[in-house]
């Protein structure tokens, strides 16, 4: 019922919450890039885009990596795979439950009068 | 932002009225017969304690298993026959966080749509705001009327 491997989803869906974050790891998926890159499309400060990265990191959606004056980030696709199998088991969960519903309505109810 | 951190919408139509859809949703005698999904499996117990602040235990068993899974929560708003918001949390299952389940029930005349939602809020805090306002709204009305 529950036996998908679980780990601590909370982070993830606290990084995942923010839309800025959401537009960050879109743009990662192509590829890594330059914190620098990577900043540009957004209307916000060099510190705020890293508060954001931080966050990310944390997450476990993100690596940072230090190469001379530049970081480079790269997409880390591990939690959100995770968050994705919780929203999929919910979903096959719900379906499941709402074929019994159905199902439990069909054979108790009382025949629908014709209108 | 109250919005969940994540969360999934699943929606169905049934050939019910709808205060027969409310009804079975939540009702133990209805739970009893439809909640374990199939025919191999069973429900062996369901206590719901519906009003706010209430809390329901579901038991279910798997097909093929002796396996005991509960799901248990907290009633966070009841609007008959429209909408239920309850926590969702298994008992056996330790590493999985609270969630928050919507329900709404909409009348389309001899048929009712179901709109789920399951998902996850930002902090424990925040869910509880939400229950202290509906709880302040409901003193409140209860001083008016």
């Amino acid at each position: 019922m529950v036996n998908y491997h679980s780990v601590p989803l909370d982070a993830t869906f606290h990084a995942l919450a923010d839309p800025t974050r959401r537009a960050i790891l879109m743009r990662l998926a192509k590829g890594p890039l330059l914190v620098g890159e990577l900043a540009q499309p957004f209307d916000m400060s060099l510190p705020a885009v890293s508060k954001h990265l931080r966050v990310l990191s944390q997450a476990g959606l993100l690596a940072q990596e230090k190469s001379g004056r530049v970081r480079r980030c790269t997409l880390l696709a591990a939690p959100m795979r995770d968050a994705a199998q919780w929203i999929r088991h919910y979903r096959q969960f719900w379906e499941g439950q709402l074929d019994a519903l159905d199902h439990f309505l069909r054979s108790t109810g009382p025949p629908m009068e014709p209108k | 932002m109250t919005l969940p951190q994540f969360s999934l919408d699943i929606k169905r139509v049934f050939q019910a009225p709808r205060e027969r859809v409310y009804q079975a949703w939540m009702r133990p005698e209805d739970l009893k017969q439809w909640w374990h999904m199939s025919a191999d499996a069973t429900t062996p117990f369901a206590e719901v304690d519906l009003r706010v602040g209430g809390r329901y235990r579901l038991g279910m068993t798997p097909p093929g298993s002796d396996e005991l899974f509960v799901v248990t929560g907290t009633f966070i708003e009841i609007v008959p026959p429209e909408r239920l918001v309850y926590t969702w949390s298994w008992e056996n299952v330790e590493e999985e966080p609270e969630s928050t389940v919507t329900v709404e029930f909409r009348d389309l005349g001899d048929a009712t749509e179901v709109v789920i939602n399951h998902g996850r809020f930002q902090s424990e805090e925040r869910r509880q705001s939400h229950i202290d306002g509906w709880h302040g709204l409901m003193k409140l009305l209860d001083r008016i009327l």
